[in-house]
């Protein structure tokens, strides 16, 4: 099944005096998963809310496969949408939530059943013994597929989650992150994933578009953004990098230098182009990975590296050892402060 | 042991709350000629028929308060709890409730004056637009309450999912209502039920309510003990209708 393309054009919402979306120009591709990815406020459920048809834009199109659906109502879009805090009936029991829209739709109550046993055993759901069941005796994962379901269902076009797995507890998270990817390929649906959090956001999206005050600042696949952030907030935001101002390390007025962290080298520093003198700050384990921070000697800057558990050198650093750090000149980039 | 804590509590309802009921009581069963107990007090509140129509005129007009009050709030809790802006709400609110900060009595007297100055007058529409306007807050209040739980996300969910607005309202307004509604409905009913001010003020001759009878039979008309016997029988009916609207509706209606 071939997804749905969306195409965002030129998009402005603004409520009073607040623009929450400015010229918001996506194409999203159809079968892909798309994050919208951005910290809170910066417009991203506002711009998955006019997607569903459920805010009215004040400038701009939505088009599916090429056709204006911009004022399409939400029922019509042929669109199935999970929020943050899922949205389920309470007063109602799981069979009774899942048909909700088949209901709406007048569909035979045999369909119903067949389609609602279908959907929750895909789910992982066994229907003899949760379609009784209510809401609140639902653990948090349980109440993510119902809602799930309920939108399933319907055999949207388009599936919309809003941070659906912000509630739920580090394994629940990564488990259900998984199940969705793997849904999300046996269905080929066109996926658009809200999301504050970046590694939900890379782990899970073909694509991602990096929201910030309203406005689009970045597209691309997770690794053409995490090796190229055409700006600060993005460098800021997606993945670690230690931004330093360049003028600080004597590299001249030239803006901001862009370093990963796992970039930064501090024990084969005879492949760095950039050395630099400091102390270590702080060792911070961090499982498989150890971030080590060192303050440059001079002007006082933090510059933080990754090495892996695995390094026998890194195991002997201690905080207040004396270290260089520097970094490949190729791997990092410089961004100017207006970016 | 845990129960000594509910000794003092106890002590005080029992000296302020109930003492007064009991010395009720003890009128409704005085009898006047020997002062002795008896029960003829009763029997004339349940065989006189004036006291029996002038009861059900006062659960007419009861009925009817609650019916449009809630017909009244009903919107304006929609309004507030799905429409109303978060700088809107509060001032609404406020609106709605700061009249009833100004003591109940003069409030009254100035709709009296206010309904006279717009060509009203009293009588019985004058009555009914009294008591609606002062119950409106305590049918509102548990109406916005219950209905706050409905959120935003839910109503737009059941759009997206082809709900049409009489589903909504059907399918999530009304089982979010139910609650607030009931609580509201007994509120107002047994409120308007022996409101006595309101009626004398603004019903004219059609302001003869059960609050009436029962003042005028301990105040004016020398007949306390009769009065005792019908506050109580009416008070009595309405503890029993309120439990049993209670438990009739308990694990339905107060479902979560």
């Amino acid at each position: 099944m071939e997804g749905v393309d969306i195409r965002l054009e030129g998009i402005w919402k603004i409520y009073g005096r607040v623009q929450a979306l400015k010229d918001v120009n996506i194409e999203m591709v159809g079968g892909c998963i798309t994050s919208i990815l951005g910290p809170s406020g910066c417009g991203k459920t506002t711009l998955l809310k006019i997607i569903a048809g459920l805010i009215e834009l004040d400038k701009g199109r939505v088009c599916f496969n090429g056709e204006d659906y911009t004022h399409v109502p939400p029922e019509k879009r042929g669109v199935g949408i999970v929020f943050q805090d899922l949205a389920l009936f309470p007063h109602m029991n799981v069979y009774d939530n899942i048909a909700f829209g088949l209901r709406a739709r007048r569909m035979h109550e045999t369909e119903i059943k067949d389609r609602i046993y279908r959907i929750m055993a895909m789910l992982g759901l066994d229907p003899r013994e949760y379609i009784n069941r209510r809401i609140n005796e639902l653990s948090g994962g349980q109440q993510q597929r119902v809602a799930l379901a309920r939108a399933l269902v319907l055999e949207p076009r388009v599936l919309l989650l809003d941070e659906p797995l912000a509630h739920l507890d580090y394994k629940v998270k990564q488990k259900l992150l998984m199940e969705l990817r793997g849904l999300q390929r046996r269905l080929g649906i066109t996926t658009v994933y809200v999301t504050h959090d970046q590694y939900e956001a890379m782990s899970l999206s073909d694509y991602i578009a990096i929201l910030n005050d309203g406005k689009l600042i970045q597209y691309g696949s997770p690794r053409d953004i995490y090796e190229n952030p055409e700006n600060l907030a993005t460098a800021f935001f997606f993945g670690d990098a230690n931004i330093i101002d360049s003028q600080a390390i004597g590299l001249g007025n030239n803006g901001y230098l862009i370093v990963r962290f796992e970039d930064v080298l501090i024990n084969s520093i005879h492949e760095a182009d950039i050395r630099l003198e400091g102390v270590i700050d702080d060792i911070i384990f961090q499982g498989p990975l150890i971030r080590v921070d060192v303050k440059i000697n001079g002007n006082g800057i933090v510059v933080r590296a990754l090495t892996t558990r695995k390094d026998q050198t890194a195991k002997h650093l201690r905080i207040g050892d004396k270290v260089a750090v520097g970094w490949k000149l190729s791997d990092a980039k410089i961004l100017r402060g207006g970016d | 042991m845990p129960l000594f804590g509910l000794i003092p509590l106890t002590c005080f309802l029992l000296a302020f709350f109930y003492a007064p009921l009991l010395i009720i009581a003890y009128y409704s069963l005085y009898d006047r000629n020997n002062g002795a107990l008896t029960i003829n007090n009763y029997i004339e509140a349940l065989t006189n028929p004036v006291y029996l129509s002038v009861i059900l005129y006062s659960a007419q007009i009861a009925m009817l308060t609650t019916v449009i009050t809630l017909l009244v709030a009903f919107p304006i809790a929609i309004y507030l709890t799905m429409y109303a802006s978060s700088l809107e709400r509060p001032v609404l609110l406020a609106v709605f409730i700061t009249p009833f900060w100004i003591d109940f009595l003069l409030r009254a007297w100035a709709m009296r004056n206010m309904l006279y100055a717009i060509g009203m007058g009293e009588g019985y529409a004058a009555m009914m637009f009294g008591m609606v306007y002062d119950f409106l807050p305590y049918m509102l209040v548990p109406l916005y309450l219950s209905l706050s739980r409905l959120s935003k996300n839910q109503i737009d969910a059941a759009r997206s999912l082809g709900a049409s607005t009489g589903i909504i309202m059907r399918d999530l307004i009304v089982p979010y209502a139910v609650p607030g509604i009931t609580a509201g409905m007994i509120l107002v009913f047994f409120m308007s039920l022996s409101e006595f001010i309101i009626p004398s003020l603004l019903g004219g001759v059609q302001g003869f309510t059960m609050g009436s009878l029962i003042y005028n039979l301990i105040l004016a008309g020398d007949r306390w003990e009769v009065g005792s016997a019908i506050a109580l029988l009416v008070s009595a009916i309405v503890m029993a209708l309120t439990l049993l609207i209670v438990f009739r509706y308990k694990g339905k209606v107060m479902l979560f």
